[in-house]
């Protein structure tokens, strides 16, 4: 019963408001500013989990988790350790240059080395 | 005694062989073969279903290979493996009518390279000797190299090779560990050397069990793949053509995740027990990093692959809890992301043959001049967040019921992840679908054509089967894994085996 009425009033005063006098909304609406506000943007749910939920979420993903941690961090070591092998190859090619003169003059020098520091450490009695 | 699983190992090499002698001035030629040799033997290994018993491997064929050392041709089939088989069968001729008009260069290379990706993946789930399954292991690397690296987009040639050492590097831990056990158990034989575990003959200490787990589950866990060991996966899928993106995220995923299931649990159990916490740890922080990373990858592929981290990370969430519903849900899940994630990197493939681009910027409004289209991917789209009556659903359910059983932390982190994968796709779908189109996009929007038709239509019949009839698929499913469950039961350990004696 109550709610029949409840729902016919509210049929009446939308009736009211918005096809016979439209200037009252307006009116009610200048009046009670800050409330009316506050209705009309739901009161701000959707903006408060934006900023506390969404949006922390969404920024933080992409730039910590994403920019940071996957590309920088985890992928940073997996190309990482595939340059220091191309480094550490670099520096080792210079050994095998295929240039015979420059193995012949490596084997003199190694030899060198080699005979002095027998000849240094006493001898190979 | 020849079988049908071998005719259907062997057909897609002779296929390859037939696909090779066509002449390269006929491309048409070698897109019709290549679709009816796929279809062929899709259909004919539909006759393996009604094949494979309960009990144990069906379509057994074990014949010696090498004499010495002793490499046999050992291969069969169970509830595990039947499926995975399928999978591939079926999704091949897909990617055959995925590459129709998208591969216009080398065509016949392109399929030829596509029909031994088939025969790698098959011989990897049904080889039951440690050598022959390290074999196939390596074949399916090299026709997915060549997919990449020359069918693929701009940056091919570095996301092939990445993906190329990337996993070999696991793969070859691997051999020394199958070495390793072949030295110690004197056959390469799974069957015989699980058999020799069981009954104590062959007997690990802990400690070089735990190595030889690691140097398996490095090599699963790559593939899988497991966070951190994923960044291949993004290159890949970014730079791959459609087919190669669909052949690699539906099956060749699943290598990871079968190997874990076979050789891992039921080779290692007391390792593999020891490490499911820590394992349980990188699953979990993989489904919800992979669900966050993927909520802000500007690029479709990119975000699609970092759902599929996610996504995996369930299967080995569900594996590792060693419990029947998480385990039957892991191998359940792994069907279901062949499903469902192909048919999103399908959809996305019929995009960039409109716009040519993956960036979903470039997109907006799509559902005005493509309303099927736009129908096929929320279908495609709410399968992989997992709504019920569609198949994700069953599996994630499983592996979190599995998951709940033997640590419900785990199982509330992994919850969030669904709640971000509806996050990720529906934000994806809405930015892609809804909105008003630009003009050039309108221009270039035509709806599905019978032939993309033709390609999604088995993905999505196959979504609503498998999430309202699990009936044609899990009873075989949870057969095979009791047996896994039963056979990774912990043992004592090897010292304390030596001293009872």
């Amino acid at each position: 019963m109550v709610s029949v009425a409840a729902g016919l009033i509210g049929i009446a005063l939308a009736a009211w408001f918005y096809l016979i006098a439209p200037a009252i909304p307006e009116g009610l609406a200048r009046t009670f500013s800050t409330p009316y506000r506050w209705i009309y943007n739901k009161y701000f749910v959707d903006e408060f989990y934006d900023s506390l939920v969404v949006n922390p979420m969404v920024d933080g993903s992409r730039s910590l988790l994403w920019r940071v941690v996957d590309a920088r961090g985890i992928d940073g070591i997996v190309n990482g350790a595939g340059r220091t092998a191309r480094s550490v190859g670099g520096v080792l090619k210079r050994m095998q240059s295929g240039s015979i003169r420059s193995y012949a003059a490596w084997v003199v020098l190694g030899s060198i080395v080699v005979i002095v520091a027998i000849t240094m450490a006493g001898g190979g009695r | 005694m020849t079988t049908l699983l071998d005719a259907v190992l062997f057909l897609p090499l002779i296929g390859f062989f037939v696909l090779l002698l066509i002449p390269k001035s006929n491309p048409s030629l070698s897109r019709m073969a290549a679709l009816v040799i796929s279809l062929l033997i899709f259909v004919i290994s539909l006759g393996l279903v009604s094949g494979v018993v309960p009990e144990g491997y069906a379509f057994v064929h074990d014949s010696e290979w090498i004499s010495s050392p002793p490499i046999r041709y050992h291969v069969g089939l169970d509830g595990l493996s039947l499926w995975l088989v399928i999978l591939t069968t079926l999704l091949t001729p897909i990617s055959v009518l995925a590459s129709w008009k998208h591969i216009d260069h080398r065509v016949k290379e392109f399929f030829a390279f596509l029909i031994l990706l088939e025969f790698g993946l098959i011989g990897v789930f049904i080889s039951l000797d440690l050598f022959l399954f390290y074999v196939f292991w390596e074949i399916v690397l090299v026709p997915m190299y060549f997919l990449i690296g020359i069918w693929g987009h701009d940056r091919r040639i570095y996301a092939a090779v990445k993906f190329f050492i990337y996993t070999f590097t696991g793969s070859v831990l691997m051999l020394a560990a199958i070495i390793f056990l072949y030295n110690r158990a004197g056959t390469f034989d799974y069957t015989q050397i699980v058999a020799q575990l069981q009954s104590g003959r062959l007997a690990l200490s802990s400690q070089v069990e735990m190595i030889l787990f690691l140097a398996f589950f490095i090599a699963f866990a790559i593939k899988v793949p497991l966070f951190p060991l994923h960044t291949w996966l993004p290159d890949a899928h970014v730079e791959a053509p459609t087919a190669g993106s669909i052949m690699l995220a539906s099956v060749m995923l699943k290598m990871g995740t079968y190997g874990l299931v076979r050789f891992c649990l039921p080779l290692f159990p007391n390792a593999a027990h020891k490490s499911a916490p820590w394992v349980i740890a990188l699953a979990v922080i993989g489904i919800v990093y992979g669900a966050l990373v993927a909520l802000v990858q500007p690029n479709m592929k990119k975000l699609v692959a970092y759902s599929s981290v996610s996504h995996l990370g369930f299967v080995v969430l569900g594996i590792f809890s060693f419990t029947q519903q998480g385990l039957d849900g892991a191998v359940y899940q792994m069907l279901n992301h062949g499903i469902s994630t192909g048919a999103l990197f399908l959809l996305v493939g019929y995009l960039y043959e409109r716009r040519h681009s993956l960036e979903i910027a470039a997109y907006g409004g799509v559902a005005t001049p493509a309303p099927n289209l736009a129908i096929v991917f929320l279908i495609a789209t709410l399968a992989s967040v997992g709504l019920p009556m569609l198949n994700n659903f069953v599996g994630e359910y499983l592996v979190l019921q599995g998951a709940s059983y033997s640590n419900f932390s785990a199982t509330v982190f992994a919850a969030i992840g669904v709640i971000l994968s509806a996050c990720y796709m529906l934000w994806l779908y809405q930015r892609t679908f809804y909105g008003k189109p630009s003009e050039s996009l309108s221009h270039h929007m035509p709806d599905l054509s019978g032939r993309e038709w033709a390609a999604i239509l088995p993905l999505l019949l196959l979504m609503l089967w498998m999430g309202t009839y699990t009936q044609t698929f899990l009873p075989s499913i949870s057969a095979q894994n009791a047996r896994i469950l039963d056979m990774s039961k912990q043992r004592p350990a090897g010292s304390e085996v030596a001293n009872a004696r």
